[in-house]
């Protein structure tokens, strides 16, 4: 058997030179990286304390950390070519119940916590398991499921407002050996995600994003899987929701609400696929991360506050072309 | 092709079984006996229910009724993973690699070397994958690549290394060579012969009968989900095989050709100079005359798709092109279509038709111009228009209003022949459009081109299978690199002096 398989990417077929060179030096999957990178500096410029000033990481990461964990979640979602809408639900009843009964329900503050967050757990298990057993769309279903926890969080609190008990408040801020905890738990989602990406569980999602049918033919327990992800993703929600809660020392029933786009544009803008297959979760985090920042860029840049949501808008678009791009670059390749 | 006797009881059975799916019967009791160290056959047109006995002795379909046992031991087969738990390995038609997934994450799933608490040791898989690869001789392919990344052929050899390297004891090839070129081809059928002298039993399904007489111990035929016959390939010649497939005598597999009276030899219909495609294509001239078939050939990938496309507007051309004595611009399919310019694809789902749209739809989609009245579709003239595409065609339907998604694929790929027909082209461009179609679809399809040549239509024609070109074409184009590498016609034309100027004469004895 002579070599006849010779390597596509040396013969090149539709990309041009400049797309070639982008795709061999895996500019694709270093994009969310270069956006921190480029609006760190611009902010540095513009106005260094928003970056340097006294607690300017804490505050910054103290934002974060809700939308990093349920960004993770979203990731492992969207590698199954599914969303989880419903983490805003999720959110949202997990700081109505910390709020209400935080302080009367007798409960120590580590049952309370581990109580929302199972319950984020099953809430989750229950999407995933609609969406594998019915197979209904992911976005239908969790929309459904949106509206189903947001209507619980209304019954619980119907205005903002609660005080969550003084003792979960300093279990989620403050600082463990001079970092911010917020900054520990970023870390300690990356840690996880670098454990996680070579696990059979990991492989099977994208497996599954990838083409589902052939996952099935190759024997990949597709509804097991389905039910953990969304399990893991309501969890990682309701985890949200405690810290949520406990950042504003109260609730309210809307509060997951913004979550919901802002962690599928923060998936978007690290990189992954809406159709599934391929991604980081550790991208996702650097999304999250450049998406909060475009407010402090706003701010450099003198605008008003309002200009956020729009210069947010324009980065999802950007993030967009260049991953499918990417895609154009994949089916060019070979067939 | 010695042959291996056959003693005891079968050692593969699968006796009665039926399926259907709705009110259809795809598998109406089908029996098939296979032994150890047999290479078997499995012909049957498209539709006749192959791919549905395959899917259930590979655990990804149940069977309605029916029993199958292995070495005396009945089957029960709930799922893929019970097949290859029981032995057999399946190379599927449609590959059932993950496109996102490494080459090595999808050789070894399920079997990754090295597995602690759930996380799979990228190294020693990687390094499992190389030895795989290497051990069957293809080392140029990366453990690390997506299978994205890879070609067709490529693609191939990493599913049937896939299956050999879980040792099945039934090896299931559907459809494995449609892609593979033809050294590739002798490297599988070696690889296969080698497992079934070591005592394995192989079920090789295939549309092309020369591979079946070149492999094959012994060859059953399905015909509408029932096994109509079987015998050992030196009792079945390939008239017989194909009578039992299509239930019929035909007379031939190819039209008569009569070559001399079709073609008018002073009427150019399309003249190509100085043609190109950058990057691939360049360099191509050909001049096609009213009633011809050029028939374009080579090795795989050689920028037979970049003619076909830049032919047809979609890709970006340079050169002259003229049609009917026009000079034409081509920047997008629409100015193909204007000059009289039509496309069959290659693949009919992605390609060609809208799946979810009726048949009708699909018919008169890409024809609204003729069939209405300022922006108004005229219901009576689209009736007529899909009528006679359906009744030209011999179209199998119930309703005209029926999913295209639910016909076969021999009756799919018609119904775009349809719609590309009621156009009226004056150069037709076919693009291996018989890939993958049942041998009475082809054979119709086959009459069909040669309706329009005699019509005065103009005919590229590029076909992966050799002897469709011979038979076919009245010169045949290869195509190496990118641009022309030979010109066949008359005595010429012959398989042997194509796929010689195809490989370049470097490589003929990977050819006899």
């Amino acid at each position: 058997m002579s070599e006849t398989a010779v390597d596509p990417s040396v013969r090149g077929r539709w990309a041009a030179p400049p797309l070639r060179l982008a795709r061999r030096i895996g500019l694709v999957a270093a994009m969310p990286y270069l956006y921190l990178v480029a609006l760190a500096l611009a902010i540095y410029f513009l106005q260094s304390n928003l970056l340097t000033g006294s607690g300017a990481i804490d505050v910054r990461a103290t934002a974060v950390f809700p939308l990093a964990l349920i960004a993770f979640g979203q990731t492992l979602a969207i590698f199954t070519r599914g969303i989880d809408l419903a983490v805003g639900g999720i959110v949202s009843t997990t700081t109505a119940l910390l709020a209400t009964h935080g302080g009367t329900s007798g409960l120590t503050l580590g049952v309370q916590v581990a109580a929302v967050i199972g319950l984020g757990a099953v809430a989750g298990a229950f999407n995933g398991a609609v969406v594998a057993l019915t197979r209904l769309q992911p976005f239908i279903v969790t929309l459904a499921t949106w509206s189903i926890w947001g209507g619980v969080a209304f019954v619980v609190l119907p205005v903002e407002g609660g005080a969550t008990s003084p003792g979960l408040i300093s279990l989620v801020l403050g600082s463990v050996l001079g970092v911010p905890k917020s900054v520990w738990g970023i870390a300690i989602l990356f840690a996880i995600w670098l454990w996680l990406r070579n696990t059979r569980f990991v492989v099977d999602l994208k497996a599954i994003g990838s083409d589902e049918a052939r996952a099935r033919l190759v024997g990949v327990p597709l509804v097991r899987r389905k039910v953990q992800t969304y399990a893991i993703s309501g969890a990682l929600a309701a985890t949200a929701g405690v810290w949520v809660a406990a950042q504003t020392a109260s609730g309210a029933p809307t509060a997951g609400d913004q979550f919901i786009l802002a962690s599928v544009a923060a998936v978007v803008i690290g990189g992954a696929s809406i159709f599934g297959g391929t991604g980081s979760v550790a991208s996702s985090i650097v999304g999250a991360i450049v998406l909060l920042m475009i407010p402090d860029l706003v701010f450099a840049l003198e605008l008003t506050s309002f200009w956020s949501v729009f210069f947010q808008g324009f980065l999802l678009i950007v993030a967009v072309t260049i991953s499918s791009l990417a895609i154009t670059l994949r089916v060019g390749r070979g067939r | 092709m010695q042959q291996r006797a056959r003693t005891g009881s079968p050692d593969l059975v699968l006796a009665d079984i039926r399926k259907s799916f709705g009110g259809v019967h795809a598998l109406r009791g089908a029996t098939l006996e296979c032994w150890r160290g047999e290479i078997h056959g499995f012909v049957g047109e498209n539709g006749a229910g192959k791919s549905t006995l395959v899917k259930i002795l590979s655990g990804a379909l149940p069977a309605d009724a029916g029993e199958m046992s292995l070495d005396g031991k009945q089957l029960r087969l709930r799922s893929p993973a019970d097949a290859r738990r029981a032995g057999i390995g399946t190379v599927f038609q449609e590959l059932s690699l993950i496109a996102d997934l490494s080459v090595a994450q999808n050789l070894f799933y399920g079997i990754e070397p090295s597995v602690h608490a759930g996380r799979i040791g990228v190294r020693a898989l990687r390094a499992a994958a190389r030895s795989a690869l290497a051990a069957y001789g293809f080392s140029s392919i990366q453990p690390d690549r997506l299978v994205s990344e890879l070609r067709l052929a490529e693609r191939q050899i990493v599913e049937v290394v896939k299956v050999l390297i879980r040792e099945p004891e039934v090896l299931i090839l559907d459809e494995a060579t449609s892609a593979l070129l033809p050294e590739q081809v002798q490297w599988l059928f070696g690889t296969v012969k080698e497992f079934a002298e070591s005592g394995g039993i192989v079920i090789f399904i295939s549309h092309r009968l020369a591979e079946i007489e070149a492999l094959c111990d012994h060859v059953t035929v399905l015909r509408t989900g029932k096994d109509v016959g079987h015998g050992a390939i030196a009792e079945m010649p390939e008239d017989t095989v194909v009578e039992l497939m299509l239930g019929r005598k035909i007379e031939r597999f190819f039209p008569h050709s009569e070559r001399a009276g079709r073609v008018r030899p002073d009427q150019v219909v399309c003249e190509v100079q100085d043609f190109g495609s950058p990057p691939r294509l360049h360099d191509i001239d050909l001049s096609i005359r009213r009633g011809e078939i050029i028939g374009i050939g080579g090795l795989q990938g050689q920028g037979q798709a970049d003619l076909f496309f830049a032919l047809y507007g979609v890709r970006p051309s340079t050169g002259r092109l003229v049609v009917d004595g026009k000079v034409v611009r081509l920047r997008k399919p629409g100015d193909a279509l204007a000059a009289g310019i039509a496309l069959v694809p290659e693949d009919r789902t992605s390609e060609g038709l809208c799946l979810s749209l009726s048949v009708r739809d699909n018919v008169s989609l890409g024809n609204l111009g003729s069939i209405s009245n300022a922006s108004l579709i005229r219901p009576e003239q689209e009736q007529r228009l899909v009528r006679s595409a359906i009744d030209s065609l011999r179209i199998v339907l119930e309703d005209p209003r029926q999913e295209a998604n639910s016909l076969s694929g021999g009756n799919q790929q018609k119904v775009l022949l349809g719609r590309v027909l009621a156009r009226k082209p004056s150069l037709l461009l076919m693009y291996d459009a018989t890939r993958g179609v049942d041998v009475g679809t082809k054979t119709e399809i086959y009459h069909l081109m040669h309706e329009q040549c005699e019509a005065g239509v103009g005919i590229l024609f590029y076909s992966t299978d050799t002897a469709e070109l011979v038979n076919l074409a009245d010169q045949v184009v290869v195509l190496h690199d990118g641009t022309v590498r030979a010109r066949l016609s008359g005595a010429d034309l012959t398989e042997e002096r194509i796929i010689a100027a195809a490989v370049g004469g470097r490589r003929r004895e990977a050819v006899a």
